[in-house]
């Protein structure tokens, strides 16, 4: 009974988000409070009602109910419980009804929490994401239905592809649809704009922390499924330029242009048809990374299987709304009025340069996930792009933006004094080159790495500058420096965080790439493998029983100048319901490195393969990601941003409309 | 009208067409995707071998194993010349070769070409017994325990099969089992094809 | 029932809450703190101009343009919209009526299409939970637990490997059936069951290791169903279809009214028949002997024509199967056709020419003997 009302729930929220697609927008072009307000209480409705569903599959993947397919088709008796919650969303349908799940969230956030927005902008956004969510219901029950049943029932389920069988799997997809679906948000917001006629400093106030949330989440599942692959697939790559990848890096760097774009238009209102644009654009990136994942155009380790029927549904859906959107957009373009003017150096001017080289690189990223495509359909061709072409790219395209990025904060408002900056950022130069030094005396070469070594300083120093400036720093005793920087706004500290995140991250890119080292062959238990100034002891295998799985576990013990100071053991492990085998590495941190160490083929002559990998500094990669999206909420916690909390104007001259 | 308002009318015209780019683009992509969802599945990779010599792999019989002329030969690639071969590489242990499997039966009646099979890193008693199950439909079956072969052939999943032209050239790979639907549209295609060439 | 109690309950619940501002008092149109934001916009530029973030000039060509913008935005808030009260309330009226329609017509309408109301009927649960309402893992796990304290106990096991197989665990239902075996001794039940767990290791296919436990319990109980029903699927799975037919419709003859255990037999008899190998279905499309409506015929003619008539067909048959010796059923035909003539020597002649044609294929020639033996078709 239990998926049946879980069914009939998504059924019940289509319906009302039709009634919502339509009622509220009626109100707004006639301000009617009345008709206005069935937007928000939709928005309630919208997401209780997916509460329900998505809690009755739950319950039915918690029960093994292998009466509903999807339960039967992913999950096994035997499973861990929690795998089985998560097998949920290891699948197509289930995803599809987090994602849209995650739709009415953001709807009821909005609904909750946008009390400053004026209303009848408040309805038509609620309005536009009712739309959004009508034609995802409408592609779930329709094409991608998780509650179709079986009858008679299974005795047992088929399991789960053994590699999503792992925490990883229980945070990254949650926290990346979090972020893909929260850019939805200022997509409702500027289609919003355009049909009311109104885009000002005002509605990017309103829409920047919807912005700043999303992007926090995305950077967060971004990070998080950078580091699954990294530990799961056995190959010690944390990014492979894969065309799902690239689908959720494209949006946040959209996304991250987009920030900063709406920090301009707030304050100046200027770089109106930019924030805009972007904010079209880092949804439809979403939407166009929903199509590559599941319509199968391309093949990637993330692609659920391929359905051409899907494929022609989501693309449907992607006409419809960005195809709307641009249309809305071109049509409301000529009469966008001029906004602040500024200067070329100015901050605003540094901005617009941060705006190009994103907007510049996301082409890139999606020139080069696409090319494969348009040249198969071209001249029949099958390539591939990888990461030679990406790695030659985008990193010229970031050095521009990690150069210029600490300058921004240090430049004035309409016009800056760039040799001023400039020369406020003397120490930034000077830690620089220390760092330069400091790789050369370490490691000696390659030179670009030495170089990308000083600039990840650099921009970690200039990222400092701001705040040293404003506290006083070396200008004024301690004690008055402290008191100033913690009077500091916290989008001051937010920007210092998430700009240094960026720099750590550089670094530890940087130090994997250039300073990591591998050894792969055979061996016999008792060899010994020396890698990066550790000793690694191959005592021997032993087979291991798990609560699905048989699994052949290696024990390597760790020895660092004569001393032993740990043991690793990684496994590979055969899972008995599917034919499938899957390589667990054992990692083991010292500092801010690791060592990696995974199994390949057991040979016939009894030696195992074994891959050891040290990579120093590889947490710096994740670290930084942790402080840019602490950098963003500390951003999103500042007061500034609500400013113009709602303060009922019930005294001023606006007649109630009696009901 | 303000001169700033007049100036931006003046504007107007040239910023509709700069503002029709991005959905002009859009519809670009978007027919782009269209074009490429009807085109069939991207992990089909066509074979670096088509238009090559098969292989000169030859393999021994699988032991016991009888045909409607007596004991089923091993593979021998000299046999490609002057015929059209049909080469199915299948193991006991793959689930689609269990499901085309009768498909291969059907195919064998067709004298105009010969079947051969290719048990690929199987074991002799589980590869005999597939064979009992559904019926022999192969002229000769060549035992590949080790895969070494199936290295040769650019062998990469199971089941695959091959299509031989009279030269000994591969004409055609098909990546994945027989279906009813790939039967007569695709592979019957092919054997026509490679039969025509003469 | 309760079930489309909950769903009504669903609709209205939903309904309500989205008609809720219908119902109560409107609170007014929040018309943007524009202004507040513009003052404040003027507020940070005097902090932005006390911290030296922004020239003197810029900041006062800055205030002049939020000012500009403050003014608007004034002037906007201040521009009333009045309208008609009796006009909003008919559209109100029309908008609630348009709700309170579509939302429940569109929810039902789609539920009726995809839908499966008759699995939200209660079940016997018997999946979900066994006897005493434990879950399946639950008796698992206590039944290990008295293992483990009891390790010589045979029935522990024999409650066990039977759970083991329905969790698909077969490799722990082998172990636990053996060592309810040593412990206890061979029985049928225990046998099959090994037996079937082995099968189920194989993924269905009747290992000979398997055979030979099914022929042990086959051996102590003559009636076991799961050891005849696997021997029979031995049979087919060699390819020997006919011996399985046979097996599997004995034990249907046997069956008692409504034995649960039938189902799965019929199915395997059904699958047996539709999945003719591609050598029989030619012959018996193109099969030269009298078929129906052939002997329909024959039956209006006079005896002479009659004798005629079969011998053309015989002929044409023993033509046919001159050309291709490989069809046992024709075979047979052939044979029984000359004896119902009462030309036995023809007979034997055909049988020999049969064995030469068949000898090398075991199986066909059994498949010949067999269909001579089978009453005529």
């Amino acid at each position: 009974m239990i998926p049946e009302i879980g069914h009939y729930a998504l059924i019940l929220a289509l319906a009302v988000s039709l009634a919502q697609s339509i009622v509220p927008l009626v109100g707004a072009r006639t301000h009617d409070p009345v008709l206005m307000d069935v937007g928000t209480k939709g928005a309630y409705a919208q997401f209780a009602l997916m509460c329900v569903s998505f809690g009755a599959l739950a319950t039915a993947y918690g029960q093994s109910d292998f009466s509903v397919t999807s339960v039967f088709e992913n999950s096994h008796s035997l499973m861990p419980a929690i795998y089985k919650f998560t097998s949920l969303w290891g699948n197509h349908e289930g995803s599809m009804l987090l994602w849209v799940m995650i739709l009415a969230l953001f709807g009821a956030l909005v609904a909750a929490f946008g009390a400053n927005v004026p209303t009848t902008l408040k309805a038509t956004v609620l309005a536009v994401q009712s739309w959004i969510a009508a034609l995802f219901y409408l592609f779930i029950l329709i094409t991608s239905n998780p509650f179709t049943r079986l009858d008679p029932a299974p005795a047992q389920g088929r399991d789960l592809n053994p590699i999503l069988q792992d925490m990883g799997l229980a945070i990254h997809p949650p926290l990346l649809y979090v972020g893909y679906v929260g850019f939805s948000i200022s997509f409702s917001f500027a289609v919003g704009a355009l049909i009311e006629g109104r885009i000002d400093a005002a509605w990017a106030r309103w829409v920047r922390p919807w912005v700043l949330l999303a992007w926090i989440f995305l950077t967060l599942g971004i990070a998080m499924g950078s580091y699954w692959a990294y530990y799961t697939l056995g190959w010690g790559g944390w990014w492979f330029w894969d065309p799902v990848e690239n689908a959720s890096f494209m949006p946040w760097l959209a996304g991250t242009a987009l920030l900063h774009s709406a920090l301009v238009m707030e304050k100046r209102e200027a770089l109106k048809v930019w924030t805009i644009l972007l904010a079209i654009l880092t949804f439809s990136l979403s939407l166009i990374g929903t199509f590559i994942v599941r319509s199968g155009v391309l093949t990637s380790v993330h692609a659920f299987a391929s359905d051409p029927s899907r494929g022609v549904f989501i693309l449907a859906i992607l006409a419809l709304l960005i195809g709307g959107a641009l249309a809305l957009y071109a049509w409301r373009a000529p009469s966008l009025r001029q906004g602040g003017l500024f200067a070329p150096i100015s901050r605003e001017g540094a901005l617009v340069l941060n705006n190009l080289l994103l907007s510049t690189a996301t082409a890139t990223v999606f020139v080069g996930t696409l090319y494969p495509l348009a040249l198969e359909a071209a001249t029949g061709a099958k390539i591939s792009v990888g990461a030679p072409f990406f790695n030659l790219t985008f990193a010229p395209l970031f050095v521009p933006i990690l150069i210029a990025m600490p300058f921004g904060p240090l430049l004035a408002w309409k016009r800056g004094d760039l040799a001023g900056a400039a020369q406020r950022m003397m120490f930034a130069y000077v830690v620089g080159a220390l760092g330069v030094l400091v790789a050369f005396a370490l490691q000696g070469k390659p030179a670009i790495a030495l170089l990308a070594i000083g600039l990840g300083f650099y921009v970690i120093a200039g990222s400092l500058a701001e705040l040293i400036e404003r506290s006083g720093l070396f200008r004024v005793p301690f004690a008055n420096a402290l008191h100033r920087a913690r009077g500091l706004p916290r989008s001051t500290w937010g920007t210092m965080f998430a700009h240094i995140g960026l720099g750590l991250t550089l670094i530890g890119i940087v130090c994997e790439t250039a300073w990591g080292v591998e050894t792969i062959g055979a061996y016999k238990p008792g060899a010994t493998i020396p890698i990066g100034g550790y000793e690694m002891k191959f005592e021997g295998l032993t087979p291991r029983k798990g609560p699905n799985f048989t699994a052949d576990v290696a024990r390597m013990t760790v020895v660092r100048d004569g001393r032993e100071i740990g043991v690793m053991e990684p496994s590979k492990r055969a899972f008995a319901t599917r034919s499938m085998n899957t390589s667990e590495a054992a990692l083991m941190t010292r500092g801010l490195g690791q060592l990696y160490v995974a199994l390949g083929d057991i040979n016939d002559d009894q030696t195992t393969t074994i891959r050891v990998y040290w990579k120093p500094f590889v947490l710096l990669i994740w670290i930084g990601g942790l402080f840019m999206a602490f950098g963003g909420t500390l951003s999103l916690s500042d007061r500034r941003l609500r400013v113009g909390a709602p303060k009922m104007a019930r005294n001023r001259a606006h007649a109630e409309t009696a009901a | 009208m303000t001169i700033q308002d007049q100036n931006q009318t003046q504007n107007a015209r040239p910023r509709v067409w700069i503002a029709l780019v991005p959905l002009a683009a859009f519809a670009a992509i978007a027919l782009l995707f269209f074009f490429r969802l009807g085109a069939g599945d991207p992990s089909k990779l066509p074979s670096a071998l088509i238009g090559k010599a098969a292989p000169d792999t030859a393999l021994p019989a699988l032991a016991t194993l009888t045909g409607p002329n007596g004991p089923t030969p091993g593979l021998d690639p000299a046999a490609f010349k002057g015929a059209v071969t049909v080469v199915n590489v299948w193991a006991s242990w793959c689930i689609p070769c269990h499901e085309e499997a009768p498909l291969f039966m059907k195919l064998a009646q067709d004298k105009r070409f010969r079947v051969v099979g290719v048990n690929y890193k199987d074991q002799p008693e589980k590869a005999l017994g597939f064979l009992k199950r559904y019926g022999n439909p192969f002229a000769a079956v060549g035992v590949d325990a080790n895969g070494r072969a199936g290295i040769e052939w650019g062998v990469y999943g199971v089941p695959e099969t091959f299509v031989v032209g009279r030269d000994g050239v591969i004409a055609y790979k098909l990546v994945g089992p027989l279906t009813p639907d790939n039967i007569d549209s695709v592979l019957m295609k092919e054997i026509d094809k490679a039969l025509a060439k003469g | 029932m309760i079930f489309w109690a909950i769903l009504s309950a669903m609709t209205l619940a939903t309904l309500a809450f989205v008609a809720l501002p219908f119902l109560t008092r409107a609170r007014g149109e929040r018309r943007g703190d524009d202004v507040a934001i513009y003052k404040d916009q003027l507020a940070e530029i005097e902090r932005d101009l006390a911290a030296g973030r922004i020239a003197p000039e810029e900041a006062e060509a800055a205030r002049i343009e939020v000012s500009r913008r403050l003014l608007k935005a004034a002037g906007r808030e201040t521009a009333g919209e009045a309208e008609p009260l009796a006009v909003a309330r008919g559209r109100r009226t029309a908008a609630i009526a348009f709700v309170a329609l579509a939302l429940p017509a569109v929810a039902a309408a789609l539920y009726h299409l995809l839908g499966a109301p008759w699995e939200a009927l209660p079940r016997p649960a018997a999946a979900a939970k066994g006897p005493g309402g434990l879950s399946l893992a639950e008796m698992v796990a206590k039944v290990e637990a008295h293992i483990r304290d009891n390790p010589n106990d045979g029935r522990g096991y024999e409650v066990l490997a039977p759970v083991y197989m329905r969790l698909g665990r077969f490799d722990a239902a082998i172990g636990a059936w053996r060592k309810a075996i040593d412990l206890l001794g061979d029985a049928p039940l225990r046998d099959a069951g090994l037996g079937e767990a082995l099968v189920g290791q194989a993924q269905g296919d009747v290992t000979p290791e398997a055979r030979k436990t099914f022929d042990k319990a086959l051996a102590l109980d003559a009636g076991s169903v799961p050891a005849r029903y696997y021997l029979a699927l031995a049979a087919m799975q060699d390819g020997k279809r006919d011996d399985a037919r046979r097996m599997w419709t004995d034990m249907l003859a046997g069956a008692p009214q409504d034995a649960p255990w039938t189902a799965p037999v019929r199915r395997a008899l059904a699958e047996i028949d539709s999945q003719q190998t591609p050598a029989d279905a030619p012959t018996k499309a193109a099969a030269p002997g009298p078929g129906a409506g052939d002997v329909a015929a024959a039956a209006k003619m006079g005896e002479g024509e009659r004798n005629a008539f079969i011998r053309s067909m015989v002929a044409r048959l023993a033509d046919r199967l001159k050309q291709n010796g490989d069809d046992p059923e024709g075979w047979a035909r052939l044979v029984r056709a000359y004896g119902v003539l009462g030309e036995k020597d023809r007979a034997d002649e055909a049988t020999g020419e049969a064995r030469k044609a068949l000898g090398a294929d075991a199986a066909k020639f059994a498949r010949f003997e067999n269909a001579l033996k089978a009453p005529p078709q």
